[in-house]
């Protein structure tokens, strides 16, 4: 059986590293993209089965990625988790606005421990 | 006496001169301006202004000295130079006859009167001047000779201008001392006065208001609050001011808001004042002091965007320890107990510092309104107990006793669940951690509000901890604010916990209310409003449920 790939766009080298580091153990192949548009090009090239996106990224910040990868019908169905260290995971703003534009879940990275994280994309992905 | 005499072309002959011609068009600013100079002339200043006017009057006199004599204080406060008697001085300092026929300073008449006299002194003209405090003043005019005829009809000039002032004082808004004092008040003040009636039109409108608004008094008085106010929030508190007390017998009110000036200008004023109310409560006017806060806010937001933005910094490094000092948990196996001990240790201290900016950042979106509340239809009882489950564990650790009862009636209210379990877990859990022996007890009240009948619901969380001592209750919803005997407990916090809270509560149409004694322990009593059955179904669709 091939790992189901997920892209995690991230441009904090500290994250990049923990979430590699949490991942490496779990049957997943985990890719990064430090940009928004780095990260399309990834979505276009090698369709991730789960995208982590982050949303303050240099250049287009991840509402825009996340638009654009639910504009494209190729990506449509890519389920994009946004992290964020922006904000809360309550009733916040940005929450809604990630959840309408069809992000399935909305997650303050301090909130989360790796391992936290791992089962959320599991169970994610198992639901898909 | 002078060598020299002339008329010198001094304002103040310009403007007796001008007062003089009835139909001058400035005749009126002329007046207004000796008006000043005399209402101005309170207490110290009086003896300014009377050496001025005498230096004046001096120098527009053909003949005499001027002698300016304070009744009152019984001493002389102008004295033209030339006079060099000093037995004159000492008589009227003396209150003794100054004349041989007898006449006494007491009972120098209102008005002009020429005095013949033994010399030295060969005339006196006397003028009592009555300014607006109770002080007299005698201005004597003294002569060698008889005083000449044009000098007479001057000086009975001068007093018709003294009496036409003193009608004036009288007349207008002079009267008595309490209103000078309220017109210099509101004048002189520096900030902003303004008095609303009863339909918010503008009675009272002080220069400073002009200041911060562009609006004239002369352009303000009259209209109605909306065409000078221009209140930018969303919310227009100052309609609400009349409207949301009018059932309640509250008077004082105090509020921050946003307002456009008359050149387009965005400002942060502040407002606090009162309802003035008849005999049977109904409110008949409203004052307030107006204070341009807008510095105060550009730095406040500068402050808190700072905060944001090193609160958000903070968290990625937080984040990439907690994460890795989870990842060491997670493989503890080969670690010793020490070791694990003290890796337990510091994923406890992140996780209150993850805490802490949690905290600081709701803090600053509470403070910038831009924190959404997403009110529902729910059971004020069911979010109770369900942070009571959560804590119960919690007080039985530390050896406390735990109770909650449940009330018999309904405690439906409107209010945003998450934000509401976060107000009751703080409050339990500060019972919990300033508490060390006892217990804590949670509890329901229902009543209706006496004026407007609301009803309402009320938690009481009862613990017998520590408490707050008197003079720290105030500050204890503040932000940054923590009591020394919180400080002494070396409980972690940045005195932000209560602020949340109490913030929360306000946002959702609530109140809270704390008792406290020292060593007996703390009262916090939570109100909310019970959602009217017309309330309810509106918002059905979005019930809440555990």
């Amino acid at each position: 059986m091939t790992k189901k790939k997920i892209l995690l766009v991230e441009d904090e080298p500290l994250l990049i590293g923990l979430y590699k580091e949490a991942f490496s153990e779990e049957p997943y192949s985990m890719s990064v993209a430090e940009s928004g548009t780095d990260a399309l090009v990834q979505v276009n090239n090698n369709k991730p089965d789960l995208i982590l996106l982050d949303i303050l990224l240099p250049g287009m910040n991840g509402f825009e990625v996340l638009r654009k990868i639910k504009a494209s019908s190729k990506s449509r169905d890519i389920p994009v988790i946004v992290l964020t260290n922006l904000g809360s995971e309550e009733t916040d703003k940005d929450r809604q606005l990630a959840l309408s534009l069809g992000a399935i879940d909305y997650l303050v990275k301090s909130y989360h421990t790796p391992e936290e994280m791992i089962k959320i994309v599991r169970s994610r992905l198992s639901s898909k | 006496m002078k060598s020299t005499k002339s008329r010198p072309s001094q304002l103040w002959e310009q403007w007796l001169a001008r007062l003089h011609g009835i139909d001058d068009p400035q005749k009126d600013y002329y007046r207004l301006e000796l008006l000043q100079l005399l209402t101005h002339s309170s207490g110290a200043d009086t003896a300014r202004f009377c050496s001025r006017f005498g230096t004046i009057l001096c120098h527009s006199l053909h003949s005499g000295s001027v002698v300016i004599f304070d009744k009152k204080n019984n001493r002389i406060i102008y004295k033209d130079p030339s006079i060099s008697d000093r037995s004159l001085e000492k008589k009227i300092s003396a209150r003794l006859p100054i004349s041989t026929e007898g006449i006494s300073i007491r009972q120098f008449p209102r008005g002009v009167k020429i005095y013949s006299q033994q010399p030295p002194i060969k005339s006196i003209c006397s003028l009592k001047m009555n300014f607006i405090s109770d002080e007299e003043i005698f201005l004597i005019v003294t002569s060698p000779e008889s005083i000449p005829g044009e000098d007479r009809q001057f000086l009975h000039f001068v007093a018709g201008v003294f009496r036409l002032f003193e009608k004036q004082l009288s007349t207008e808004r002079m009267l008595s001392q309490e209103q000078r004092l309220l017109t210099l008040l509101t004048q002189h003040i520096n900030e902003g006065l303004v008095l609303f009636s009863k339909d918010l039109a503008v009675k009272i409108w002080n220069r400073p208001l002009q200041r911060i608004t562009g609006y004239s008094p002369k352009e303000a008085i009259g209209k109605n609050y909306q065409e000078i106010i221009r209140v930018l929030d969303k919310s227009d508190w100052l309609s609400n001011i009349t409207s949301s007390y009018k059932d309640s017998d509250q008077s004082g009110f105090i509020f921050d808001g946003k307002i456009l000036t008359k050149a387009k200008q965005t400002k942060w004023i502040s407002v606090s004042g009162s309802l003035l109310r008849d005999g049977s409560g109904e409110i008949e006017q409203a004052i307030a002091l107006v204070r341009d806060i807008s510095k105060e806010k550009a730095l406040e937001q500068r402050k808190n965007e700072f905060i944001s933005i090193a609160t958000h910094e903070l968290r990625t490094p937080i984040t990439a320890i907690k994460g890795y000092l989870s990842l060491l948990q997670s493989h503890a196996e080969q670690l010793s107990d020490k070791q694990k001990m003290y890796l337990n240790n510091a994923y406890s201290a992140t996780e209150r510092l993850v805490g802490l900016a949690e905290d600081l950042l709701q803090v600053i979106r509470l403070d910038e309104d831009r924190m959404k509340f997403n009110l529902q239809v729910v059971q004020l009882t069911k979010i109770v107990e369900k942070v009571s489950i959560d804590f119960s564990e919690k007080a039985r650790r530390k050896g406390l006793e735990f109770q909650l009862t449940l009330p018999p009636f309904d405690t439906t209210i409107v209010a945003d669940p998450i934000r509401l379990e976060q107000v009751f877990a703080n409050l339990i859990d500060n019972a919990i951690k300033y508490t060390t022996k006892g217990s804590i007890s949670i509890a329901f009240e229902h009543f209706s509000e006496k004026v407007t009948k609301e009803d309402k619901v009320t938690v009481v969380i009862k613990d017998t901890g520590i408490g707050i001592d008197s003079k720290d209750l105030d500050g204890v919803f503040e932000k940054f604010n923590r009591s020394d005997r919180a400080a002494n407990m070396r409980e972690p916090g940045a005195g932000l916990g209560l602020y949340i809270v109490k913030s929360f509560i306000e946002k959702q149409q609530g109140k809270i209310a704390l008792k406290s004694r020292p060593r007996k322990g703390s009262t916090f009593a939570v109100t909310f409003p019970i959602a009217e059955v017309k309330m309810r179904s509106n918002i059905q669709g979005n019930q809440y449920n555990y």
